[in-house]
């Protein structure tokens, strides 16, 4: 069962993950001089918007995990 | 190249025929081609891979157990809500990732971790929407009202935010790797180096003629090169605008299921799916008797494209099999919309049908799935039985979506699909043993019409037999005709007719028996009307049972009415 602050805090890695993984891309594309003129620019600014949505989540995760505690320190209605 | 200039490609290695026909292999070759294309399917992945991070963080945003649970503790239920919402719809993070619709393939997380099932939020641990999600669903799947709360959402954050705000992060990787397939595909066509610039009109909302690149319709001895890059040009306007929906469809393997976020399904509004379509028999004396390739193709040209479809019993051998021909025009029938294409063949009204038939999201291929196996059931094919389908056009995408069906495949032994000048990008068939072939003439568009469905993947699966060809005695729309497709198999095709007859060779033989179907809507349209096909329903007044939407035969006006007289009540 998982909870969904552990499903924010391991999507958070995977974008982390993926921008690493864009980055490696771009350096072997260029290592063998196959990318096009546009490409690097292009690939960098989204590998940017990947390591943000990696924060984004990773600050969600901390927020519901909060709530999720929050919750059991209240006894229920 | 053959007398006529007959060029054809497929998959295989180039190789020459005795009647001088090139095969070769398409797309980019050698090294800095097959870097790219690598290159631009891992991007492809990657898509998927953030379109499936944020239809996880949509599903906890939007699901009942943090909603439910915020009265006991608003501050911290808010603080979540919103940066939920923030990682959602920055547009320097994951753009507008909130996705309306939690599909199994998309929900499933990546590297084989379990689905998210259940949340320890939840306070009794029942499924969030009422009732059991299916092996590997997330909550909140299609159809249930998370799905069309989270839709209606999207299509209001959609609105609010600007032009440039709106597509996601997986969006733009997606396109990413469109480029990439373009810039592999310019390596060994110069005529497409302008692509690029075509992709980016197409993607900044500009004219695509702004680009410069030239639209030339058919005529040449080579297809237009518009048409070698209109599945990128379609799919980058779907990844980017929604329009139609299909977030991350380049090179992906796996079906998106996304409606589009444009505010509330009609689902929501009407609280209905519609009532599917039938198959009623139709007379078809001009069937032939002879059970062969080129019959079959015979038989559809003499059906035309009006969405009949002809089914034939044929003893080859010992055995007896069974061939279900479709023909175009399919979509003119059955539209999402309930419009019929009345146009003749190749005509753009017709052309218009087959590409709103293939964009409803699905719901016209899973109709058109029903209504086959509705005139398969009705023919009398017994369980078990072998069987071959036929499409020309949307005819062959139908037949794929039958052949993509497993309730259908596990009742038949569905053996062979063969489709000339369809779409048949998207996901295999539901029996793997299924042997399909693909016939389409490069000058063709409407093959190119698969990618605008949602969520399709641009090539047809590995492993199917795919040929292109070009003949500069054809332009388009002329070239989608089956008589066209006919003629270039029967004259112009020596090493692929031979291949596919001998495939079919279960199926050569005698025909025992014909049937003609005509697939229509459940919902009729009013008698004498060709052109208004609705869901109705009936509803009781003081004055009698009335049926809603008001029709009539006469006129093409769509009239809306909202007040009722007071003295006319519904019970």
């Amino acid at each position: 069962m998982d909870d969904p602050a552990d499903t924010l805090r391991r999507d958070s890695a995977e974008l982390a993950a993926l921008a690493r993984r864009l980055r490696d891309l771009a350096v072997r594309l260029r290592a063998d001089g196959v990318a096009p003129p546009w490409f690097e620019a292009v690939l960098n600014g989204q590998i940017m918007r990947c390591t943000l949505a990696s924060a984004h989540l990773a600050d969600a995760a901390r927020r519901v995990q909060d709530h999720a505690e929050a919750l059991r320190r209240r006894p229920r209605p | 190249m053959t007398a006529r200039g007959v060029t054809i490609s497929t998959p295989g290695p180039r190789e020459k025929t005795p009647h001088g026909v090139t095969i070769s292999t398409p797309g980019p070759r050698g090294k800095a081609g097959r870097a790219l294309r690598e290159a631009a399917e891992e991007l492809a992945e990657t898509a998927e891979r953030i379109a499936a991070i944020g239809d996880r963080a949509t599903t906890i945003l939007l699901g009942q157990d943090l909603t439910t649970s915020a009265p006991r503790s608003p501050r911290t239920a808010w603080r979540a809500h919103r940066a939920l919402l923030y990682a959602l719809t920055h547009p320097h993070g994951l753009g507008h990732a909130l996705s309306p619709v939690v599909s199994p393939h998309r929900g499933s997380p990546p590297n084989n971790r379990p689905a998210v099932r259940e949340s320890p939020l939840s306070s009794r641990g029942s499924p969030p929407n009422g009732r059991t999600p299916v092996p590997g669903e997330l909550p909140g799947g299609r159809g249930s009202p998370l799905s069309d709360w989270g839709s209606l959402l999207g299509g209001v954050i959609s609105w609010l935010l600007p032009p440039e705000g709106r597509a996601s992060l997986a969006g733009r990787v997606a396109v990413t790797s469109l480029r990439l397939r373009v810039s592999a595909l310019a390596l060994s066509r110069p005529e497409l180096t302008g692509a690029i610039a075509l992709l980016d009109a197409v993607a900044t909302g500009r004219d695509p003629e702004s680009s410069g690149f030239p639209f030339p319709c058919g005529g040449g001895a080579t297809p237009p090169p518009v048409a070698m890059v209109a599945k990128e040009v379609a799919a980058t306007r779907a990844l980017l605008t929604g329009h139609p929906p299909a977030r991350s469809v380049a090179g992906s393997r796996r079906p998106s299921r996304a409606e589009p976020q444009r505010g509330a399904p009609a689902r929501t509004v009407t609280g209905r799916d519609g009532d599917g379509v039938a198959a009623e028999r139709v007379p078809f004396p001009a069937a032939s008797g002879e059970g062969g390739l080129l019959d079959y193709l015979g038989n559809l040209e003499r059906l035309g494209d009006d969405g009949r479809v002809l089914l034939q019993e044929v003893r080859a051998g010992g055995t007896v099999g069974y061939v279900l021909q479709a023909t175009d025009g399919l979509g003119g029938g059955v539209t999402a919309h309930g419009l019929h294409s009345a146009g003749p063949p190749g005509s753009p009204d017709g052309l218009g049908g087959a590409a709103h038939g293939l964009t409803s999201v699905g719901l016209p291929a899973a109709a058109h799935a029903q209504g086959l196996a509705e005139a398969v059931a009705d023919f009398g094919v017994p369980d078990g039985a072998l069987i071959a389908l036929i499409g020309h056009g949307e005819g062959g995408a139908a037949v794929l979506g039958l052949a993509r069906d497993a309730a259908f495949c596990s009742r038949y032994r569905v053996t062979h699909v063969v489709c000339v000048g369809a779409p048949v990008s998207g996901p295999p068939c539901a029996d793997p043993r299924t042997w399909v072939a693909s016939v389409t003439n490069r000058h063709d568009l409407v093959p190119a019409l698969d990618v605008l469905a949602a969520g399709t993947r641009l090539d047809p699966p590995p492993g199917w037999y795919t040929v292109g060809y070009t003949d500069p005695a054809h332009t388009f729309p002329g070239c989608h005709h089956v008589s066209a497709y006919l003629a270039n198999l029967r004259d112009d095709l020596p090493v692929t007719r031979p291949r596919l007859e001998r495939r079919l060779a279960a199926y050569r033989g005698p025909v025992t028996r014909s049937q003609a179907y005509r697939l229509r809507n459940r919902d009729l349209p009013p008698a004498g009307s060709r052109c208004l096909s609705a869901a109705t329903s009936r509803a009781d007044t003081s004055e009698g049972p009335v049926e809603q939407p008001l029709r009539q035969a006469a006129g093409r006006a769509a009239v809306s009415l909202f007040a009722a007289g007071a003295a006319i009540t519904i019970r």
